[in-house]
């Protein structure tokens, strides 16, 4: 289906190639997942597969690529087209015209598919991905998933041979993103249909691909079957990591295969101790920097927010989970400033904001949007922090050389912000939002779009921040962050706070957001890997720790 | 519910548009406005409604800046309200009612106007509008989709961008403070464009079917430009044989269109399709276009006109007048046929 023969590939103006010597197959009726850090090539080689590299971001290409028989060098992207469906990141910039259906058939009328043909086509795909009751909306109506999957029908209507996804659920909350896997299993279980797939996020989709291709710094490093490239690829999520370490084999890719590795031993610790890392997380307990009472907000009549109750204390984290349009976005915005309430007060430490500019607010407070690009405009990142502080009229201030080392930006401080990658991006934003030095820290979606290790990077920095007494709010889907980050969590649904505790009761209590540990060892309290082995480990009274051999 | 098809929809645009412009009596005006708001409420789909001008408050703006300028402006008719001093600069001589008056009324018809196309433009959607490109110029008609699509994203974006320059301090004083707006703005747009069309070309855009012009057709181009040319500078002598020039020159454009569109074959995921609906919305709309304004020929004056100068009087209304105008309510009337 799909033979890739010592591929390099070099984008233009650049003297580091994207790809090195790459060698790969694909062949029919397989699910792959491509993984790897953001950088490492995977996007690249997915535009491989259907011309868009080199003939539509230019650059050279030694090496060869055949798909499904056809030279794609020779051929270019049209002709592959009928071959190779592909779908992008971002639901919203992919959509060409309004409505649903004329989206999909929008490739058909191009290529002058009778209409009688077209209809049936279009009937397909609609069914195929659970569309047709969406049919005749139009696309700025729906939600991100359902976007995503009209993009994935308009590439399947073409026919194609071989599926092409790059990244399709990364800007998706986990219920959408639950919705486009489960269409895609589908269409490689029940029509066979060839899937190549990148991903940073593994947990939900390793139980569904045969194979897993790694790819770092343009190589690829590891290509196997799922369980045996678990084993070597370094970053890996929870479970795996916990089945890797206490060597149970073959890895279990779900938690149902993993209770049966369970012992009796693990069973009784999890169930007799009092997990340690409790306490350790409650050490900081200091005075309230954020309190919001009774807030309440309307938008065109409908009550987003009803009288929301928090507050955040120094050098804590809490987290704010929820589905979609809960309300927890909005409540941000309605503590900066942003959105003007309704009811109720906010009062950052100690002074009301009612009545004060969002300039003046901000200044005390550090808020994250979703969108971190659309903050960065200068031409360096250095310039990017001097704005704010111009903004904030201190111009006399000169301490951020400090955050530039903290946020491990020294490196490229100097360079034009949004040449820099994902993370990187991202800790510039974190800067320019938080050099005024604010006590409190409000983060939207931190983790949007990051790999596990940019990801990391972020976990370290925000505690190290938490450790001198900086206090944090975050909205997020990621509850594995939750579970790392967070002493309390709140939980929001329809504009309330409907749960609000220690992060260990909430997410125990509530299955639909507990972490994987949690549902491998629900007696415990354990929300992350560290805390299960640490206990695991004190506890076991008998032989030696099998690392350790 | 009933929809009908978008070429029945222009002609009856073109003709509420037509006696907008041509009636200055208030009560056909008012008249004309009610058919209009009815055929909105009736014909368009809910989505369609969400989104609109604020229509009221728009008229309003509109009667209020069209009254007080006419009545400042305008030194004629004879029921003087007021006299501002003679060397004041255009305001300066005596204020009328009937200046007012006409001024609300030209107002009034442009209200009309707007609320004409506002109803079209909630009952026919655009994807709809570019069936009327021909074959040729399909690449014309993906671009207007295309940018229908894209407005509406960008504004979103615009808003996102304040709130996030907002929040690090940002206000919005002098015109060097939209920099740090118009940079994000602009970088999003074009990543948002490449996306875009990397997408149409990962989807085989432009792959199979590619707009050619044969020779013949190009010919008759070139031919049908020239004689039009040539034909509007003898017309302008006064020349008699330019309008023949005129009408070939016509002819033979209309053969490029229709060549050139036949060269070119698209398919549609759904046809047109004629219904007697639509003959009927048209056959109406036709009418009613023909009585009012051909009738000029007729009686000699034209029933729509109306004028409050010298000295206001009432308008004269005229039933059979009335009447015709309710051919426009033929698409609201016809909804509730099953």
């Amino acid at each position: 289906m799909i033979s890739i023969q010592h591929l390099t590939y070099t984008y233009p103006r650049r003297s580091k190639p994207a790809l090195i010597n790459v060698s790969w197959r694909v062949s029919d009726g397989e699910f792959v997942l491509l993984a790897g850090p953001s950088g490492s090539g995977k996007s690249t080689l997915l535009r491989c597969l259907n011309g868009l590299a080199p003939h539509f971001s230019g650059g050279t290409l030694a090496g060869e690529v055949v798909v499904c028989g056809h030279d794609v060098v020779q051929d270019g992207p049209q002709k592959l087209s009928q071959h190779v469906g592909f779908v992008g990141q971002d639901p919203e910039s992919q959509a060409i015209l309004d409505i649903v259906e004329n989206e999909i058939a929008f490739g058909l009328e191009n290529k002058a598919v009778p209409t009688t043909e077209m209809r049936l086509r279009v009937e397909e795909v609609l069914d195929l991905l659970d569309l047709s009751p969406l049919r005749s909306r139009s696309i700025v109506s729906l939600s991100g998933g359902e976007c995503q999957r009209v993009a994935i029908a308009a590439a399947l209507v073409q026919k194609p041979s071989v599926l092409v996804l790059d990244e399709p659920t990364s800007q998706l909350d986990p219920q959408s993103a639950e919705d486009v896997l489960r269409s895609l299993v589908r269409l490689n279980e029940d029509l066979g249909l060839t899937i190549i797939m990148a991903e940073h996020r593994l947990e939900r989709i390793i139980r569904s691909v045969d194979r897993i291709t790694y790819l770092e710094g343009g190589r690829v490093t590891v290509d196997a079957p799922v369980k045996e490239a678990l084993q070597s690829i370094a970053v890996v999520p929870p479970l795996i990591q916990l089945a890797r370490e206490l060597d149970w084999r073959p890895l279990p890719l779900t938690v149902r295969e993993a209770k049966r590795f369970i012992t009796s031993d693990e069973r009784r610790i999890a169930e007799t101790t009092q997990s340690s890392m409790v306490s350790q997380l409650v050490k900081h307990s200091g005075s309230s920097l954020l309190e919001v009472n009774d807030l309440s907000f309307s938008y065109n009549g409908h009550h987003t927010l009803k009288k929301v109750n928090l507050d955040v204390k120094s050098g804590e984290a809490v987290a704010l989970i929820g589905r979609n349009g809960a309300g927890k976005s909005t409540l941000l915005k309605c503590i900066v400033g942003l959105l003007a309430v309704r009811s109720g007060s906010v009062s950052i430490n100690g002074r009301q904001t009612t009545g004060r500019e969002v300039a003046d607010i901000c200044h005390e407070v550090g808020y994250l949007p979703q969108y971190p690009d659309d903050l960065l405009f200068a031409e360096t990142v250095r310039e990017e922090f001097e704005t704010t502080l111009r903004n904030h009229r201190r111009h006399g201030v000169v301490g951020f050389e400090d955050l530039i080392h903290r946020l491990g930006l020294d490196t490229v401080s100097e360079r034009y912000p949004r040449d820099l990658s994902v993370g990187q991006r991202q800790r510039v934003a974190i800067g320019a939002i938080s050099v005024t030095r604010p006590r409190v820290l409000l983060l939207d979606e931190p983790t949007r779009g990051l790999d596990m290790q940019a990801k990391g990077n972020l976990v370290s920095l925000l505690r190290k921040w938490m450790d001198e007494g900086i206090g944090l709010l975050f909205v997020t889907h990621d509850v594995e962050l939750v579970a790392m980050l967070a002493r309390r969590t709140y939980v929001m649904s329809q504009g309330e706070i409907i749960a609000a505790g220690d992060t260990h009761e909430v997410l125990g209590s509530t299955p639909q957001f507990a972490p994987q540990i949690t549902r491998l060892f629900p007696e415990s309290g354990w929300l992350t890997v560290t805390e299960a082995l640490t206990d695991l480990n004190l506890n076991r009274p008998t032989q030696p720790d099998k690392r350790m051999v | 519910m009933r929809t009908y098809d978008v070429r029945a929809w222009v002609v009856w645009l073109i003709t509420g548009a037509l006696l907008a412009i041509f009636t200055r009596n208030p009560f056909y005006l008012v008249i004309l406005l009610t058919i209009s708001r009815i055929v909105m409420a009736a014909c368009a789909s809910p989505e369609a409604t969400k989104w609109r001008l604020p229509f009221w408050r728009l008229a309003g703006v509109i009667l209020l800046f069209s009254t007080l300028f006419n009545w400042l402006i305008a030194h004629l008719g004879q029921s003087v309200i007021l006299t501002l001093p003679a060397n004041w600069p255009l305001v300066g001589g005596p204020l009328t009612l009937e200046a007012a008056a006409y001024g609300f009324l030209s107002g009034l018809s442009l209200v009309v106007l707007l609320a004409i196309f506002m109803t079209f433009n909630a009952v026919v959607p655009v994807h709809q509008l570019t069936r009327l490109v021909p074959g040729a110029l399909h690449e014309m008609g993906i671009v207007m989709l295309v940018a229908v699509t894209y407005v509406p994203e960008t504004t979103r974006q615009f808003q996102r961008i304040r709130e996030a320059q907002a929040i690090r301090g940002h206000r919005l004083r002098t015109l060097r403070d939209w920099r740090p707006i118009v940079i994000p703005l602009l970088i999003s747009g074009l990543e948002r464009a490449m996306n875009l069309a990397e997408t149409m070309v990962a989807r085989g855009y432009g792959s199979t079917v590619q707009v050619r012009l044969s020779n013949k057709t190009r010919l008759l181009l070139v031919a049908g430009s020239l004689l039009f040319l040539v034909g509007s500078l003898r017309v302008a002598w006064q020349a008699t044989d330019g309008w023949v020039m005129l009408f070939m020159g016509a002819v033979s454009i209309g053969l490029v269109y229709r060549f050139s569109s036949r060269e070119n074959a698209r398919t549609n995921y759904r046809p047109l399709t004629w219904s007697w609906a639509d003959s009927i919305v048209i056959l109406f709309a036709i009418g009613t276009l023909v009585l009012l304004i051909g009738s000029v020929t007729v009686i000699e004056r034209s029933v729509l006109a109306y004028s409050p100068y010298p000295r206001l009087l009432l308008p004269a209304f005229e039933w059979w007048v009335g009447m015709s105008l309710l051919g426009l309510l033929m698409p609201a009337l016809l909804v509730l046929v099953p």
